[in-house]
């Protein structure tokens, strides 16, 4: 090989290397070689940097805002779907107190005007009211609110000072306003005008406006300028609200109302502010002086009419009862029928039958019941009740009976005298019992008069159980008594008893029984009996009784001697009595 | 929603009143600009998808009696400035206000509006009056409030550099 061809070998070879490179680096690349070079980024590195970056990159493009957004709403949307617990929990400490104050803000104002217009309703003002609803058009509720009014913040505006440009603003429910970007345009020119106009001290500013019952409220601070528009007289804490307000509202919008560029919507947030100014107070609620001074005239007439009504009610509901209780007492009584009965402008009427041996309803009244006699009007019909009770009373009038005679009536139609009753009145009696069958058959079935005794015939059986009852007693062995008086008495006794014996139509006899004790001889005591017997006898006849009315039985010995002390063997030595009829006396 | 507030500023009778009226419809009468030196108005501008709040303050005409109010112009975002195209000495007065508003204010947006172009025949000023400010970057736009010729527009104009207020500051200088 020559030098040439070493050359041309050695020029290939170079040739050749300087492709290879060529080829690797073509194959390779640089930035293959970078990524060899270098090591991969690590997580941690950028997670060391990342909060700054964003920091950079959001003051460095505004655009980085808005490139987040989907992001963030993709998050939001995948944590929702996810667990919505996460979320709701994290939004539960604003929800809560945005919820309650929306819903106690439309309460509040729901009240208000319901209490305004329950209130005045039923007052004397309320038809002049309701005059000039109809009169301009407007709702009753809203003239009401209008003539109770002692103020209400209508709307609340918050300015920027500097530009005059409404930030935000609030208006309460029944207020009307104009078009509130011009108004704070107006009042920010307002401003200037008499700042420029009239020369005011540095710093000053124009608190108050005032046109009739309408006041325009002003608090200006570094930024902001809250403009209240106030109906009424609103009382000075209503300032230092606003100016507590407008603090707040500087302490949370601060930096963004210092860089305001027109953009109102981060200060969307200053509405809660504003809200809390929306105040109103109406009259006779927190003026309590007046009312305390004069009590309302509505609720005093209402009270007093309630009072009334409640009275009259518990009134009327004693007096229904205790009538009621009256006719009820007069239903209960035999012999009288209530069919008719009210009550009307404290008059009772009362109807019904009445028959006359029932109670006396006046007497009744009178004698159970507050109620004033006077007060009822009766109207009773005359009828013949059959009621038990009144029946016994109708045959009492009739019959008169004498005191020691009843009459009962069973539950078997059984009127039942008894008792003692003269023996004409039992004739009457009796021929009352038959004749009386036509008007009282269903009820009395049947008289009984068994019970029922002559007063005769009673003193008769008096008297003879007396002149059966009375013993003279002799001494041992002698035929006159000692007894004398005794033997008067039995001869008064029995004359009294012959007398009403021969009324009834009788002749009784009445026989001396002279007797002896069984000792001694036999015939020796039957002749004693005898003598004894005839003694008694001689004396009733003495005292004039008539003979044939007595009679003589002579006994003799009684009793058995072996069994017989000696008071008993004395017994035995008398005269007993002893009555026998003899039927009919023979005329 | 953004919001901002616009001055109307120009000479006596320039016709910034009648602009306005053309522009929006308004809550205020006249009178309070007699009165207090100001009347405002609102319109709302839709830029693309932006809707901008446009609080018009039209503030009483500068003349030879009174002066515009410096602190009306306080927090202005941008401001109209009105000449009447008829009437020579209102593009002087105008550059004067400009210059005072730019002292006091800063350099904020502004639009010029040469006003009465229905009057074209008895224009006191012509373009070559006009080509020096224009040169200087103002923004200028001939109308007429009586016809609404250029009135929206020059509103737009002036909406659209609130809304680029560095771009627009940055081609003012």
């Amino acid at each position: 090989m020559n030098h040439s061809n070493l050359e041309a070998s050695q020029g290939e070879q170079s040739t050749e290397v300087g492709e290879l490179e060529q080829l690797r680096r073509l194959l390779f690349g640089g930035e293959l070689e970078n990524l060899l070079k270098r090591p991969p980024v690590q997580a941690q590195d950028v997670s060391a940097v990342l909060a700054d970056a964003i920091v950079e990159s959001q003051q460095q493009s505004p655009q980085f805002s808005a490139a987040t957004v989907p992001t963030v709403e993709a998050a939001i949307r995948h944590s929702v779907k996810l667990d919505s617990n996460i979320l709701s929990d994290a939004l539960f400490p604003v929800i809560g107190p945005a919820t309650r104050k929306s819903v106690s803000t439309a309460i509040r104002n729901l009240t208000q005007s319901l209490n305004q217009g329950l209130e005045h309703s039923l007052s004397p003002k309320s038809f002049q009211w309701r005059l000039e609803a109809a009169r301009t058009g407007r709702s009753f509720a809203e003239v009401v609110m209008l003539r109770t009014l002692v103020y209400q913040v209508e709307q609340v505006l918050l300015i920027h000072r500097e530009t005059g440009l409404l930030l935000q603003q609030v208006m309460s429910d029944s207020a009307s306003a104009q078009d509130p970007d011009l108004v704070s345009a107006m009042l920010t020119a307002i401003q200037d005008f008499v700042k420029d106009s009239f020369n005011v001290q540095a710093g000053g500013s124009l608190d108050t406006l005032e046109f009739g019952e309408l006041n325009i409220w002003i608090e200006e601070g570094p930024q902001a300028v809250l403009a209240c528009v106030i109906r009424g007289n609103a009382p000075q804490e209503l300032r230092e609200l606003l100016q507590d307000s407008l603090e707040k509202v500087h302490r949370s919008f601060g930096t963004v109302l210092q860089t305001f560029e027109g953009d109102t919507d981060p200060i969307a947030g200053s509405r809660l502010y504003l809200e809390d100014c929306l105040r109103s107070q109406f009259k006779g609620k927190s003026d309590s002086e007046s009312s305390q001074k004069q009590p309302p005239t509505l609720a005093l007439i209402t009270g007093c009419l309630l009072l009334g009504i409640s009275g009259w009610l518990a009134y009327s509901i004693w007096a229904q009862q205790r009538w009621n209780d009256y006719v009820n007492l007069l239903n209960q009584q035999p012999g009288l029928v209530v069919i008719h009965s009210d009550h009307r402008w404290g008059s009772y009427h009362l109807s019904g039958l009445r028959d006359p041996f029932a109670v006396d309803p006046q007497k009744l009244m009178v004698e159970h019941t507050s109620l004033n006699p006077k007060k009822v009007e009766f109207r009773w019909s005359s009828y013949v009740s059959l009621d038990q009770e009144i029946l016994l009373q109708r045959l009492q009038r009739w019959l008169s009976p004498p005191s020691e005679v009843s009459l009962t009536l069973g539950e078997t139609g059984i009127l039942r005298v008894s008792g003692v009753a003269s023996q004409d009145w039992i004739d009457s009696a009796m021929a009352i019992a038959e004749s009386s069958d036509g008007f009282s058959a269903d009820i009395i079935r049947q008289w009984d008069f068994s019970q029922l005794q002559s007063a005769e015939q009673h003193r008769l059986e008096q008297l003879q159980a007396r002149l059966e009852s009375r013993i003279i007693l002799f001494g041992d062995g002698k035929s006159k008594p000692e007894m004398l008086t005794e033997i008067e008495a039995q001869a008064q006794d029995l004359k009294a008893f012959v007398a009403i014996a021969r009324r009834l139509g009788r002749s009784p006899q009445m026989v001396l029984n002279g007797q002896a004790d069984p000792r001694g001889d036999r015939a020796q005591n039957l002749k004693l009996s005898q003598e004894r017997a005839q003694y008694v006898q001689e004396q009733l006849l003495a005292q004039g009784v008539p003979a044939r009315v007595l009679a003589i039985k002579a006994l003799g010995a009684r009793g058995n001697t072996d069994l017989l002390g000696e008071g008993q063997a004395a017994q035995f030595r008398s005269v007993t009595f002893s009555i026998r009829d003899e039927g009919p006396e023979e005329q | 929603m953004i919001q901002k507030k616009v001055c109307m500023i120009g000479a006596f009778a320039t016709g910034k009143t009648s602009l306005v009226a053309r522009f929006v419809k308004g809550l205020y009468s006249d009178k309070y600009q007699t009165t207090i030196g100001v009347k405002i108005d609102k319109k709302q501008v839709a830029l693309g998808e932006q809707t901008i709040n446009m609080v018009l303050w039209d503030i009483y005409g500068e003349d030879e009696f009174q002066n515009i109010k410096m602190s009306y112009l306080r927090g202005t975002a941008g401001y109209l400035l009105v000449v009447d195209g008829t009437r020579r000495e209102t593009l002087e007065i105008a550059v004067q206000l400009q210059a005072k508003v730019e002292k006091n204010i800063g350099p904020i947006p502004f639009v010029l509006i040469v006003n009465k172009f229905d009057l074209q025949a008895e224009w006191e000023i012509s373009d070559e009056d006009l080509a020096p400010l224009q040169h200087r970057g103002w923004s200028i736009l001939k109308g007429s409030a009586k016809t609404a010729q250029g009135v929206e527009d020059s509103f737009l104009q002036l909406a659209q550099m609130l809304m680029a207020p560095k771009l627009t500051s940055l081609a003012q200088a």
